[in-house]
């Protein structure tokens, strides 16, 4: 993997990454709602809603990515929620487009992609402890906005980069893999600076453009995507019919 | 071998995709105990479509094309460089592993490998021939020309197009002549603009909704389309036409059928005392053995290459190049259509409009080139192109190509966006000697045949034509009020992207013809060199017109099957 640290030898203990802790009985419900096929007893939403309550319970993955790290996929989770936040309906870590990230990167992408897409997300962790000296994912909802919106314009940039630092970024994650998670961090006055962008995050070819197709389609993709956000083409004989505002488009 | 009982038939099919299906029905409905082999795998009707009405959230990755590169493409390599090898649809596709073929030139030979071949993912979309093509080769010199006109087949797509089902609108043109419709599918809003605005800025050009072999009204027990959309997985209702739904159905049910699947033909068993064609030698895929079967009559039905494939391998003292090849032609004059060019671009207002259900069709604009008969118009290529195309709003898909993240994003695109409208023109190719496959003299498949070697390229008629079909399209939907017009053209001299063989059509490797000479079937699909062996798949096209092609191979062989069995009737096979 390239441009990316991992942890090797044996696997750490879960940590709790804001998938599961930050997770609301809401979401929990609709989490519930997605694994059962929609309809739930009171029994088993007592259990999803007890089981909410444990942390170590919630922290324990309900699926294991094959080829992301967990602090990757928890870095996936943020940003693809950050592209597509919950509103009146869920957003894409309900409809758990990590799972989706993962399976692409596993069983879809060419090799070179995927180690564009993993250096890319070594990229946005390291400017996010270049400026406030913690990982990506340990942010706050606003810190995230703020870089994948710097993300966001670079990648949709039409020059490109007048002189590409490649080989100046550090070495992501080089000495900080052992941050404590959840560990304050003071307000730091040099943490607002931004760094220089880099070109692998500048145009067409950008991993920021790869992450937000993966988090569009994963989104609207996924069940929650098709049948709470939009609505499903219906199986009806083929007509031109009026719209009116309001109707979502079809999934 | 091991001796093994003589196992006889009045005919045996080879191949059971679109033309394997229709020979086994007429065939088995007029008596004959009727063996169709088929190579691939047993398909039930039915209970064997795995995904169909699966949502697009229980695949895991979504339903998404699978690129070349991909893990999950190792075995395909061939086959995946077609947009329709998506993940809901590879168990219809074979393995290029297990089937392969040498290319010396970009050539995609995409097949299917199972009871009802490629009529299970066909495009279904279904178009008369004219005379204008039938007298094309003779109008314009290039190939020989057909033995047979328009009048000759008129009956028999009449025939088959009742049975199968085709929906389309009437529109009275001589060089695209209508067929038996049921009631046509509907245009949308956008469709009905492009549609006004083409017709107003070109007299004389049409757009009308696709013909397509889906039911809008039921036959038999097959039931009108209900609009799921993704008719490549299967059917259950049996609303599109396939050997499954269809032909196989028939054939079973006068008792004369049997099937047997994976059955890979190796060569016609020509007996030389007898100077005639006996049967057929095939490999049980399953065990590696390989079986003699006999019959009075062979059809031979195996896709064009298929077949091509086993006519070369025919080979006997009599005939050296191959069963029905004295003439040489057996295995050149490969076609297909050129394609991946054409025009998008958006389309204003109608926003008060939009359109619900799945419909598998899109609109079609009939061939307006070269009318007068072929090189008429006087342009820098002969034949002609008509186009394939559909207008939609935008989805959500926009959200991947814009800047804008957040709530903002997902508030914009929770509606539908403006109209757009693409279309990509399918073109005429050129018979040309040049283009052509044969049996590699060394390598074999893990059964023992040898394989083939492709060289294939598009002629400088091809080449000309493209720019025209690239051009005009651009110039129609300007025309027509579209905004923000795009052309493009995905062909690359010698590489993939409009590479022959990518249309799925090809054709051409046994032709047609008058002269035994020039020709490897005369005007009934026999083989000149055995008058009880027919080819009437693609291998018997002596050109390629514009038009998708199955319609015409369903006619082909329903019309041969007739005179196959009044020639047995006479004791002439």
């Amino acid at each position: 993997m390239a441009g990316y640290h991992s942890h090797v030898g044996a696997p750490s203990p879960p940590r709790r990454s804001r998938i599961s802790t930050d997770i609301t009985r809401r979401e929990a419900l609709r989490r519930a709602a997605v694994i059962l096929g929609g309809t739930l007893s009171a029994p088993t939403i007592a259990a999803v809603l007890a089981g909410c309550g444990d942390r170590r319970t919630a922290a324990k993955p309900d699926w294991t990515p094959r080829t992301l790290t967990l602090e990757q996929r928890a870095m996936v989770v943020a940003i693809a929620e950050t592209i597509i936040p919950e509103t009146e309906t869920p957003g894409a870590r309900a409809a758990q487009v990590d799972q989706f990230v993962d399976t692409l990167l596993t069983d879809h992408m060419a090799a070179d992609d995927k180690e564009r897409f993993l250096a890319g997300l070594g990229r946005v962790d390291a400017r996010a402890r270049r400026m406030h000296q913690k990982g990506f994912a340990e942010l706050t909802s606003a810190q995230q906005a703020e870089i994948v919106n710097e993300l966001d314009q670079l990648a949709f940039r039409e020059e490109p980069l007048a002189q590409a630092p490649e080989g100046a970024a550090p070495s992501p994650r080089s000495q900080e893999s052992d941050v404590q998670v959840g560990q304050g961090v003071g307000a730091n006055p040099a943490e607002a600076a931004s760094p220089p962008p880099e070109a692998g995050d500048v145009g067409r070819e950008s991993f920021f453009r790869m992450m937000k197709e993966l988090a569009v389609v994963g989104y609207y993709t996924s069940e929650v995507g098709q049948t709470q956000e939009l609505r499903v083409n219906p199986m009806k004989p083929y007509r031109d019919i009026p719209y009116t505002p309001g109707m979502p488009t079809w999934a | 071998m091991l001796f093994q009982q003589r196992e006889e038939y009045d005919a045996i099919v080879v191949g059971s995709g679109i033309s394997g299906g229709w020979a086994a029905k007429e065939l088995c409905e007029k008596g004959l105990r009727t063996l169709v082999l088929e190579r691939g795998r047993n398909v039930e009707h039915q209970k064997d479509y795995i995904t169909e009405h699966k949502r697009d959230y229980e695949f895991p990755m979504r339903q998404r094309r699978i690129p070349v590169e991909s893990p999950l493409a190792r075995d395909y390599q061939i086959q995946a460089r077609t947009g329709q090898f998506v993940e809901a649809g590879v168990h219809f596709f074979q393995k290029d592993s297990e089937h392969p073929y040498i290319e010396e030139k970009p050539f995609t030979w995409i097949q299917g490998n199972q009871v009802g071949g490629r009529s299970l993912i066909w495009g279904r979309q279904t178009y008369r021939w004219s005379d204008l093509d039938f007298e094309a080769n003779l109008k314009d010199g290039h190939g020989v020309d057909w033995p047979i006109r328009y009048r000759d087949i008129e009956p028999w797509y009449s025939y088959v197009e009742r049975f199968a089902g085709i929906t389309g609108e009437k529109l009275g043109l001589p060089y695209l002549p209508d067929g038996e419709f049921q009631k046509p599918m509907e245009l949308n809003a956008g469709e009905k603009f492009v549609k006004a605005g083409i017709e107003r800025a070109f007299p004389g050009r049409h757009l009308t909704i696709g013909r397509c072999a889906v039911l809008t009204e039921a036959i038999g027990d097959r039931q009108p389309c209900h609009y799921c959309g993704p008719c490549y997985r299967g059917c259950s209702t049996g609303s599109y036409f396939s050997s499954q739904s269809s032909t196989l159905p028939a054939a079973r049910k006068t008792g004369k059928l049997t099937l047997r699947p994976n059955g890979l033909a190796h060569s016609v068993i020509y007996d030389e005392t007898r100077d005639r064609a006996t049967g057929v030698r095939f490999v049980d895929t399953t065990t590696g053995e390989t079986h003699e079967v006999y019959a009075r009559v062979i059809f031979l039905c195996a896709s064009t290459l298929g077949t091509t494939r086993v006519l070369l391998n025919s080979k006997s003292p009599r005939f050296p190049d191959g069963l029905g090849n004295s003439s040489g032609v057996v295995g050149h004059y490969l076609m297909d259509h050129h394609f991946m060019t054409g025009a998008r671009g958006e389309i204003p207002g109608l926003l008060d409009r939009y359109y619900e259900g799945n419909r598998p069709n899109g609109f079609y604009i009939p061939r307006f080139r070269n009318l007068a008969g072929a090189g008429s118009d006087r342009l820098k290529f002969t034949r002609g192109y008509g186009y394939q195309g559909g207008a939609g709003r935008a989805g959500w898909g926009r959200a991947i190509g814009e800047p804008g993240i957040g709530v903002e994003l997902k508030k914009k695109v929770h509606d539908p966006g403006p109209w757009g409208v693409g279309m990509l023109a399918f073109g005429e190719a050129l018979p040309a000697k040049e283009n052509r496959v044969w049996l590699d003299p060394q390598q074999t498949d893990k059964w023992g045949i040898p394989l083939l070697r492709i060289s294939c390229e598009w002629t400088p008629n091809e080449i000309a034509m493209r720019r025209d079909m690239r051009d005009q399209a651009g110039e129609m939907l300007e025309a027509a009020g579209v905004r923000d017009v795009n052309t493009w053209d995905a062909h690359q001299p010698g590489a993939l992207g409009a590479e022959p063989g990518l249309g799925i059509h090809e054709m051409g490797t046994a032709r047609m013809g008058r002269d035994p000479k020039t020709s490897a079937l005369n005007a009934n699909n026999q083989l000149h060199d055995a008058s009880n062996v027919y080819v009437t798949d693609g291998a018997c096209m002596t050109s390629s017109a514009c038009q998708n092609p199955s319609i015409t191979y369903m006619a082909l062989t329903a019309r041969a099957v007739d005179h196959a069995v009044r020639e047995l009737q006479r004791q002439n096979l």
